[in-house]
Formats: structure tokens, sequence, C-alpha cells
């Protein structure tokens, strides 16, 4: 390509100083005159015009004028210096055409222009004017040079300026892809932004249009599992409530018989039962939902597990389960024990294993709750009395409504604790391993990564 | 004490008002938040129990009703939603605590109880609302500790944990009775749980300052004191 412009460069630069040169054999032949003795008189100005701007150095021009056979009439050059080339076929075609060029070489190259020049009452002569090409030459050097630079440097600027605009025009779709990105289930509020083009204003809308009826059934949703809650926990809690003052009237007036006593007992703990189910069941709900948007802050790991261990103080006496909870770590910096998490769901994390810890020990029997912490990790480990877990169920203890078949016998649930723990575990990025062995009772181990 | 129920659930109002009524309160009930708004501005109210879904509006609006129309005593809300964040919106509302459904009848008689107490101690009825020993100054109301006028940060328990104390000063309280009081917990065995709070504890109200307040009574527990 660069070759190709360079020749056409050149043939254009070759006519532009032919015609420059013939202009300015045009100008000498009308700066001759023909002297009354039949001389010819050049005029010096228009040898040395410099309000004219040629192509060449006038001053190293030389014009000869030739009869049409060949003699030299006038030279501004000494003859035996320099004699123009002029040849019979030369002198046909300039007096056919009335001008023609010829390149020659005498030290340097010379471009030459044969005008057929008319100055009556001479005949015909032939008026060459020859100039030097240096200027040309080295102002095609240039040009060569600048093409062997330019060209790479317009191609990678070209293939830049492409790139920019490329990516200009994809700006709008990119933005699109990021603010998609960044739209989470809690924040389905969030829109797209539109942009003019119309393909992509397009794209847009029909984005905007998903994520509302996204958010439409997202906000259903969320209502339907607050209204569950409502419709669900107001029965038990009037049922509870009901036998709560029953009873606490019972005591003052004290005419109820033991199997009244028991019977209020018996349905108070159902609905306790019950009560848990419910909770479980609509937490695991948000969380599928993916509702529960949580901000982990900097919580106290160790208020958590002794927030969960009190809540379960008064069942595990009822059931006749000791809890053992020591500090297993020589620690007592407050700053040890913290980590980013939600306190409420560690909470119930906690509550899940010491509970099904409980319900899994021996009657009398004894869980033992430990909680460590060392450079990275805050350890709690929850340990039951209970008859193990049997190796090939292990892997299935953290699924949804699984319960083991030696346990399913002996206590109540329904076996959403574990499911409910491992789905807050994940969240904290934490780690659960169980580990059991046949009747030494099985420890859960839960590792939060420290702040 | 006269208790206003804002419950549109009968059954749920029924209960509720046998219960308290036996317990000693007089009790009026609310079916709407907007039958509450016009009763609190007729009757003075001792406290407000409060259901959170109410057939005519949020309550929580009724809350900011409440408090606008000038009721100045405590509002106990009732919810089924668990969670902080639920609890955040029922107490930046205007509502002093909050109970989720179900609940134990003797826990709620136990709130109710708070809530009277801290109020007339708020209106200076009571007594005093806060716990001085030494430099140390606990605020019972902002629930905020103080040594020498500068604020120790304390996570709640370890609030409560220092209140016990004050409340019992130059006397030695054994673990098994801080489990019990603070934590509410009943452990027939010995566990180092109360001397790594303990520890805590005195990391941040003792190690700073020149003079210690919480001691160790080697074999029997703590104790909180002058030296």
């Amino acid at each position: 390509m660069s070759a190709f412009l360079y020749q056409g460069i050149k043939t254009t630069q070759q006519a532009a100083f032919d015609s420059a040169l013939y202009n300015h054999a045009v100008d000498i032949a009308e700066a001759t005159d023909v002297s009354f003795l039949g001389q010819l008189i050049v005029k010096q100005s228009a040898l040395i015009d410099e309000k004219k701007i040629f192509p060449f150095h006038l001053g190293q021009s030389i014009v000869q004028i030739r009869a049409m056979n060949g003699t030299v009439i006038l030279s501004t050059r000494p003859l035996e210096l320099m004699r123009l080339p002029l040849d019979a076929k030369t002198i046909i075609e300039t007096a056919n055409q009335g001008a023609t060029f010829s390149t020659f070489e005498s030290g340097t190259s010379y471009r030459v222009v044969n005008y057929l020049m008319r100055k009556r009452p001479l005949p015909p002569l032939i008026l060459q004017v020859a100039v030097p090409l240096t200027l040309v030459e080295h102002e095609r050097a240039q040009i060569l040079s600048l093409l062997w630079t330019l060209i790479p440097l317009t191609l990678l600027a070209a293939g830049l300026g492409g790139l920019a605009l490329v990516q200009r025009a994809l700006d709008p779709v990119n933005k699109i892809i990021k603010t998609a990105r960044s739209i989470q289930a809690k924040e389905l509020s969030a829109r797209v932004p539109v942009p003019r083009e119309t393909e992509l204003k397009e794209l847009s809308l029909t984005l905007n249009e998903l994520l509302s009826r996204l958010q439409k059934a997202f906000e259903g949703q969320e209502k339907f599992i607050a209204d569950a809650s409502h419709q669900l926990k107001t029965p038990l809690a009037i049922i509870r409530g009901e036998l709560d003052v029953y009873r606490r009237s019972m005591k003052t007036t004290e005419g109820a018989d033991k199997c009244t006593k028991e019977l209020l007992e018996s349905v108070s703990q159902e609905v306790d039962q019950l009560s848990k189910l419910v909770d479980n069941l609509l937490l695991l709900a948000r969380f599928d939902s993916g509702l529960l948007s949580l901000e982990l802050q900097r919580v106290r790991v160790d208020e958590a597990l002794i927030e969960a261990i009190s809540q379960l103080d008064k069942l595990s006496r009822e059931q006749n389960v000791q809890l053992r909870f020591d500090f297993d770590t020589k620690s007592d910096d407050p700053s040890d024990f913290e980590a980013m998490g939600d306190f409420d769901l560690l909470q119930i994390l906690f509550y899940n294993l010491i509970e099904n810890a409980i319900k899994y020990s021996p009657k009398p029997g004894e869980v033992r709750i430990r909680l460590a912490s060392d450079d990275d990790w805050i350890t709690t480990t929850v340990k039951d009395s209970g008859p193990g877990i049997k190796p090939e169920e292990i892997s299935s203890i953290f699924d949804r409504f699984f319960r083991g078949s030696e346990r399913q016998l002996q206590s109540p649930g329904v076996g959403l604790g574990l499911s409910i723990v491992s789905r807050i575990a994940k969240i904290h990025n934490a780690e659960i391993d169980v580990h059991s062995e046949p009747n030494e009772g099985a420890a859960f181990t839960v590792r939060i990564k420290k702040i | 004490m006269r208790i206003l129920v804002v419950e549109d659930q009968k059954k749920m109002s029924g209960f509720l008002r046998k219960g308290l009524t036996e317990a000693g309160y007089s009790v009026d009930v609310a079916e709407s938040g907007a039958t509450a708004e016009v009763m609190a501005s007729e009757v003075d109210y001792d406290l407000i129990i409060l259901d959170v879904m109410l057939p005519d509006q949020n309550g929580l609006d009724t809350a900011r009703h409440l408090r606008n129309d000038g009721f100045k005593g405590p509002i106990l809300m009732l919810t089924a939603l668990g969670g902080t964040r639920a609890k955040v919106a029922g107490l930046d509302s205007g509502a002093d605590d909050y109970l989720t459904k179900p609940f134990e009848f003797e826990e709620l008689l136990a709130r109710i109880r708070a809530l009277l107490r801290r109020h007339s101690q708020a209106f200076g009825q009571g007594p005093a609302t806060s716990l001085r020993l030494a430099d140390l100054e606990l605020n019972l109301l902002t629930r905020k500790a103080f040594r020498g006028g500068k604020e120790i940060h304390l996570t709640a328990k370890e609030f409560s944990l220092l209140e016990y104390m004050m409340r019992h000063p130059n006397r030695v309280l054994t673990r098994t009775e801080i489990l019990e009081h603070v934590w509410d917990i009943h452990f027939d065995n010995n566990s180092n749980v109360i001397d790594v709070y303990i520890n805590m504890l005195r990391k941040k109200v003792d190690a700073p300052f020149p003079t210690k307040l919480i001691h160790t009574v080697v074999g029997s527990g703590y104790i909180l004191k002058e030296s």
C-alpha cells in the first residue's frame, strides 16, 4: 500500500513540477525580446523572479535558446560547461506538441522543458529551461521517510482509535452488564441504565421489564412469608397464652387435679414444638427465597453461644441433661471471639446444635460445649453423650427432614435443625465437622474465621 | 395500673385481658389502630401492648401516631416476625420493647414489670437511675458505663454483669450466683465461663486504670469493692 501511495505521490508531484516548469518557461519566453539587431534578450527579472514560488532553485536553473536545427543561440551558462541535450526527435516532438519534457544527469539530475517559442520576425525557436531536481528529490526522500514512519503510526493510531470507538460503543452494554450483575434478590428495585441507542435501549427496557416482574414475584413471596408468619404464629400464641394463663390461675386456686396438669404440660410442650417447627420452616423459606438480606457485622461469637445456652437451660434441666460449657483457651481478650456475622443467626446455629445434642443424649446425660480461639479461628465444639451417628448417615445429616434411623425412635423433631445449621454456617463461611464413634456420642465442630 | 391492648384477634386479646387482669392490671382492648389512638387520647394509660399487624394500619405507624399525639408511657410491641431488623424497626417507631409470638405469658409479665419500673425511674419516681462505685458509674437508662468520666464500651451482657456486681458491692459473688443472675444459666458443675467473662470485664473496666475494683476471692468467687 505504501508503495502505491508513494508512486501516486511521485506521479502527482512530477506533474505539478512539470506544470510549474512549463509556466516558468512561458514566463521566460514572454520576458524574451528581440532587439532591433535581431538579437534575443532575456530579461534577468524573469530568471530570478522571487515573487513566484517554484519547486526548484531558480539560481541553479539554466536557460538556452536553440534554433530548430539545434544551434545554441543563447545560453545563461558557458556552453563548454553545460550543453542541454536536444536530439532531432525531441525537436520534432516539441514542434508538434508545443512543449516536451526530459530528464538528464549532469552532476545532479535536471528536468528540462523544451518549449516552442515564437518571436517574430525570427523563425520558431526552442527555449530550453533546465532546473535541478535536488529539491524534488529531497522532498521525495522526505515523503518516503515520512511514509515509512507515518503509515505504521497511522495504522497504530487507527487501531487504537478503533478500539476506543468500539469500547465507547460497548460502554452502555458494559454498564448494563455491571448493573445487572449487582442486582440481587434483596435490591430488585434497581434498574439497568437505558442508553439512547435504539437497539441497546430496547435491550435495557426489556431487562427492566423482566426485573419489574421479578421484583413483584419476590415482594409477593416476602409478603407471603410475613403473612404466613403472622397466620401461623397467632393461633400458636393464642394456644400458648390460654394455656399459660390457665396454668397461672390454677396455681392460685389450686383447684386442678394431677391429670389436668399433665394434660396441660403435654399440650404446652407440643405447642412449643410446633412453634419451633414454624420458626424453622419460615427461616428456611426465607433462606430459599434469597430474601434474608444480611449485612454481616462485627459480632461476639461467645455471646451468641452463651445466649443460646441460656435459652436451652430450662429444656436441659427438664430433660435431665447437664450442659457443660467451658472456654478451652487461656485467652480472655474479648477481641479473640470477634467474627463477621449475624448475631441472631449464629445464636440460632448454636441453639440448633445444642438442642440436637440434648435430644440425642441419654437421660440423665451430659452435653459438653467448648469454645476456643486461636490465631485464625473461633472453634465451638458441641458433644453429646448419645449413641453417635452411623458412618453411612453422616453425609446426609444436614439434609432437610433427614433423621437418623437410631435417633428417630428416641425423640421428637422433624430434622430441620441441622439443615438450618449448615445454611447459617455457609452464610458465615464457617466450617462444620462431624466426628462420631459408636456409643461415644457425636461431636459437631463449627469453625468461624476470626476478624 | 391501666394497660391498653391493641389487638384485632379476639382470642389473643381475650387471654391477654384475662391473664393481665389476674395479674392485677386493669385492661382495655382496642381492635384497630384508629380506635387505639382515640382511646389513648381519652384515658391516661400506663402502658400499651401493640400488635404489629392490625386490620387498618401497620402497628409501627400506630406507635408513631401515639407518640406524636403525646403518649409518653411505654409501648410493648407484639409481632410474628423475629430478627434484629424487625426489632430495630419496631424500636425506631417509638416502641420500648418487643416480644415475638408466641411468647411465654410469664415473660410478657416480666417485660411489663420491667418497662413500668424503668418508666417510673425515668420520671424520677423510683430508685436511682444510675449506680456508682468509686469513679465507676453506670447509667441504667442509657445502659452506658463511665469510669473517671470516660465511657467504657461494653456489650449488653458485659453491662448486665457489671450492673449485677454494682448492685451487690462489697459482697462475694459465687460463680453460680453470677451465672444464674446474669445469664439465667444453672450449671451443676464447675465451669470457667465466669472466670473468662470476669477477666474480659477486667480488661475493659480495670486494666486501663490505676485502682482495681474487681477482686478475686480464691475458692469462692468475685467481689466488687474499692480496695
